[in-house]
């Protein structure tokens, strides 16, 4: 390799400088300077309709949103949304993938099956359940009236709608969950089940002491990268519900949209989002020390 | 341990139970697609219908639809390129991290991941508005090459990761330069891995939504956002969103169906083998 130097360095590291360097100024210039203008604009007095007209505000937005008691609530209901989204899918998706491990022959059909969901568009998916719940005429309700059970409003009171959504939120991403536990299971070793079971293990005993320890390291992957998505998704809830009826389903990343785009409030919304971005930094640093392995790693 | 034929047939037929339960809406979506607009609304529901392409026509040979799709193409495809290419380096130069401040550049990248799309979209909205990338082609190319080059860099680093030094360096010593070792070498090793994140870049772009809306108006539309005429409640012709919504989530299909399981361990970043 030629390592003459150039600038002062050696040409090697100076071309693995170039190679990376790309990379860091496009998210710098597209994703870090813009963020950096929100943390601004949260500390000013920004209406859409009057853009012209900044003026310095202090801690006002922050205060604002605290007082009014909607961004606390918004921040309750992304903190359930995303509990009970993420737990339900670790649950089915482990639950899945353990039934389709137990299969031979038709492992790899039902595979593609489950994981179809995962990489649809989220606004499709949303507008698609929309009309399976339909009231009225949804599909969904003409099942349950012959079965006897009326035809419930699945999007119509606040409970019931933050329901639906945990619901199709499962829907599209338990197969996430499966498709990673499958993996984690399928490179298990065989010979600590079998010795187990010579020694007279039960099947639960096998699934508590060996399997679930052993995917253990896929689960707890699985779970930061779900939080993390479920926590900050948009465009489900968006085309679902548009955080209604009411308020009730309205997360942090509708309640931010709306702020800035419905209400013009351009610095209250950035306060908002300067303060969703913290929480998640927090959740994400929290995760990721809690795995336990190099950060680098992952 | 044999394990019996009971067994064997009883988890068959639960995952099979399973899985028509798990596929019902898609299988609805898709047969309410065929339908006419009586039958999209019968009482009792229609349940089985055969192919029938003439919603697929009409709704392609919308102007604003055949627009909404070439924009798609046009701008999935470019960051695709964009995205790919300029990650693909970095990922190479961070795998073979020997240059100062490489850890910490790598650890800038991988945490704008996380950043959420909300937290930039308003000055990102002015700033568009102000140097005239509001409603263009080359704005969303921007915007979805920068979110998608932490995801090829973090994927594309392990990747090559699993390709040894050595193969490399037995090269440089035949003479190769570095870049060209990179070339004929390196990347034909992590060919697989080169197709997963591009497959996966596809569908992020394609499926990408909150910058679209915020930052088209009429001419850079993108084919999701032809779905939000569907979301009021009144007036939908629902074989027609039905159509929509397939048109936009086939190619996630097609791909999804041929290649799953890679793509689920790409999103994890390499934690979990495929």
């Amino acid at each position: 390799m030629n390592n003459t130097k150039f600038l002062g360095i050696k040409r090697d590291t100076f071309l693995l400088y170039a190679l990376v360097i790309p990379s860091v100024l496009i998210v710098l210039a597209v994703t870090i300077y813009p963020l950096i203008c929100t943390f601004v604009y949260s500390f000013e007095n920004f209406k859409l309709t009057d853009a012209q007209n900044k003026s310095f505000a202090g801690l006002d937005n922050y205060i604002k949103i605290f007082s009014e008691g909607g961004s606390v609530r918004s921040m309750l209901t992304t903190l359930t949304f995303t509990f009970f989204g993420v737990l339900a899918s670790l649950i089915f998706g482990l639950c899945i993938a353990l039934l389709v491990n137990s299969l031979k022959r038709s492992r790899p059909i039902f595979r593609v099956v489950f994981s179809m969901p995962m990489l649809l568009s989220s606004v499709v998916v949303g507008v698609m359940w929309k009309f399976l719940l339909n009231n009225e005429l949804g599909i969904i309700n003409f099942f349950t009236s012959s079965l006897g059970m009326g035809k419930p409003g699945w999007l119509d009171t606040g409970a019931f709608a933050v329901f639906t959504v945990i619901l199709v939120d499962v829907w599209q991403w338990t197969p996430y969950v499966f498709i990673l536990t499958l993996a984690g299971l399928e490179s298990l070793p065989l010979e600590p089940v079998e010795s187990a079971r010579i020694d007279g293990a039960n099947a639960f005993q096998i699934f508590r002491y060996l399997t679930l320890p052993g995917v253990m390291p896929v689960l707890k992957v699985a779970a930061m990268f779900r939080i993390i998505w479920t926590f900050r998704s948009f465009d489900l809830i968006f085309s679902l519900t548009k955080g209604g009826p009411g308020r009730a389903t309205e997360t942090m990343a509708l309640s931010i949209w709306r702020t800035a785009f419905e209400k013009y409030q351009i610095g209250e919304a950035s306060a908002q989002s300067v303060l969703m971005f913290l929480v998640l930094m927090l959740i994400s640093i929290f995760l990721i020390r809690s795995m336990n392995r190099k950060t680098s790693d992952i | 341990m044999k394990r019996s034929m009971a067994f064997k047939v009883s988890v068959t037929l639960g995952a099979t139970l399973l899985a028509v339960l798990f596929l019902f809406p898609l299988y609805w979506t898709l047969i309410t697609s065929f339908k006419t607009y009586k039958e999209a609304f019968a009482s009792p529901p229609v349940l089985f219908k055969l192919p029938d392409l003439k919603n697929y026509i009409s709704y392609l040979s919308q102007n604003n639809i055949l627009s909404a799709l070439i924009n798609s193409v046009i701008i999935t495809g470019s960051s695709m390129l964009i995205s790919m290419t300029i990650g693909t380096f970095a990922a190479y130069s961070l795998a073979r991290a020997r240059i100062r401040g490489g850890e910490v550049m790598g650890l800038f990248l991988l945490a704008s991941r996380f950043i959420p799309a909300v937290s930039t979209v308003i000055p990102t909205y002015f700033i568009f508005r102000s140097t005239g990338l509001y409603d263009t082609h080359i704005g969303l190319i921007l915007i979805n090459s920068a979110t998608n080059i932490p995801y090829v860099v973090w994927m594309m680093r392990n990747f090559f990761h699993t390709v040894p030094v050595a193969i490399e360096e037995s090269a440089w010593i035949e003479g190769c330069s570095r870049m060209r070792g990179f070339f004929r070498v390196v990347l034909p090793m992590v060919k697989s891995g080169i197709t997963a994140s591009c497959v996966l870049i596809i569908i992020f772009s394609w499926n990408e939504f909150l910058n679209a809306m915020m930052l088209t108006g009429i001419k850079a539309k993108t084919m999701p956002l032809t779905m939000s005429m569907y979301m009021g409640e009144m007036g939908i012709e629902w074989q027609m969103m039905a159509t929509a919504g397939m048109v936009i989530i086939l190619p996630s299909l097609i791909f999804s169906a041929l290649s799953g399981r890679k793509l689920g361990a790409g999103m994890s970043g390499g934690a979990v083998k495929g």
